[in-house]
């Protein structure tokens, strides 16, 4: 190719290479082909590799044009290199957003990436445990055993009005509540509740 | 139709002539790399759509036309093809002598941008007659799968840019058609026929991607 070049630049005072206009209808020639294959490929069903095929047929095409009815080849190879460099970038673009895309089960094996909801259900839980006056902050992080999957949540219904109503074992909101008792209010909800540490005043509301 | 050349001096700030084309064109690809980006985000739209609905993307797709596609497509390489031909009389035009041929390139490939757009018209205007509209505006009932309206909104915004691209290059083609009957481009100055030339090889690069994705593959 730097030959083709050199002659280029050695042709004539102004250094265009004049692409002979046969291989411009060459390539024209194979630019139909190609369409003609992508469409009929297409109609065969090829599973997973419909994709690889199409893209491999219009890669080819978009080389001939890039490349001949563009003039990469022939051209300053900085022009090229701008080009390229910008393609680098288009599929840093690509790598990026897919990675996350085809990434996000295994974030979490059981629940895919649910921390926002795992922390939106995890402050609810914890407001509603300090209306009812019991000290049992849910702990970030325990959502990943026990959340209920994504289609069996339900928001907890509103706290209860009175300090008794929705206790389990009608404990009375004094410090001293089992360990592992719950706000009843919360349906479906079998994070591991701790109790707080006996000397804490007023429980810490929904952390963060 | 031989009316001569009008020959140019390179602009002051140039040294030569040379100079002159060489950074004309650098700063087109320059552009045409941004270009890319622009369409590259819609790309990136495409590839996440596909990845999350696999199941609706085909199903969405097969209600795209694919014979008015290919087409478009026919339209579209035999238009490059004529463009590369009208670089190419321009870079032989010594004296005048292929004025004629690079002007009737000039027409074809505009005129050819014109058939890709009145399919176009037709192909949205069934579209918006069944309501498979973007977004909100989706009303069609045909496929049987929610979130089909994203496949949608994806074929109007690719095909959508994609067709005021098609738009700008008739204008800028037709700038330099005009210029072109007057002589103004000869062996020694074609600058923006090179130019105009790579910008519509381009909308054709981005067509030669969308064909296959939305209206074969989907």
């Amino acid at each position: 190719m730097s030959n083709e070049n050199h002659s280029a630049h050695s042709e004539g005072h102004h250094g265009h290479f004049v692409v002979p206009a046969a291989a411009y209808v060459a390539v024209f020639i194979a630019l139909l082909v190609l369409t003609v294959v992508t469409v009929a490929v297409a109609q065969v069903d090829l599973g997973p590799a419909n994709m690889p095929v199409a893209m491999l047929v219009a890669t080819m095409k978009a080389s001939l044009v890039a490349l001949i009815f563009m003039q990469l080849k022939y051209d300053d190879k900085l022009n090229g290199l701008v080009f390229i460099f910008g393609l680098i970038f288009l599929s840093l673009f690509f790598l990026f957003t897919l990675l996350d895309v085809f990434s996000r089960e295994y974030i979490d094996p059981k629940y895919g990436n649910r921390t926002i909801a795992a922390e939106q259900l995890r402050a609810m839980q914890n407001k509603a445990a300090d209306k009812a006056g019991v000290n049992t902050p849910v702990k970030p992080g325990g959502y990943t055993a026990d959340m209920p999957a994504k289609d069996e949540w339900q928001p907890p219904p509103p706290p209860p009005t009175t300090p008794d109503a929705g206790l389990v074992d009608g404990g009375a909101p004094a410090a001293g509540s089992e360990p592992g008792s719950e706000p009843g209010s919360v349906p479906g909800s079998e994070a591991p509740a701790e109790a707080a540490p006996a000397g804490s005043a007023a429980p810490e509301s929904a952390p963060r | 139709m031989n009316i001569g050349i009008v020959r140019r001096q390179h602009a002051h700030h140039f040294a030569t002539a040379d100079q002159e084309f060489s950074a004309s064109k650098l700063g087109m690809w320059l552009f045409l790399v941004t270009e890319v980006l622009l369409f590259g985000g819609l790309f990136v739209g495409y590839a996440y759509g596909k990845s999350v609905y696999p199941e609706m993307w085909h199903e969405a797709s097969k209600h795209l036309d694919w014979k008015l596609g290919a087409l478009n497509t026919l339209f579209l390489i035999t238009s490059s093809f004529t463009m590369v031909m009208a670089v190419n009389a321009a870079q032989r035009n010594k004296a005048g002598e292929m004025n004629g041929k690079m002007v009737g390139y000039l027409i074809a490939t505009i005129a050819l941008a014109g058939c890709f757009l009145v399919v176009k018209y037709f192909e949205y205007s069934h579209k918006f007659h069944d309501g498979m509209l973007p977004g909100i505006y989706y009303t069609y009932s045909g496929v049987q799968n929610a979130n089909a309206h994203y496949f949608f909104g994806l074929y109007f915004l690719m095909t959508g840019l994609h067709g005021f691209h098609v738009v700008v290059g008739m204008i800028l083609l037709g700038w330099v058609l005009v210029r072109a009957t007057k002589g103004h481009f000869y062996s020694e100055y074609y600058t923006p026929v090179e130019v105009g030339g790579l910008y519509w090889h381009l909308v054709d690069l981005i067509w030669i991607y969308l064909f296959p994705l939305l209206y074969l593959v989907g």
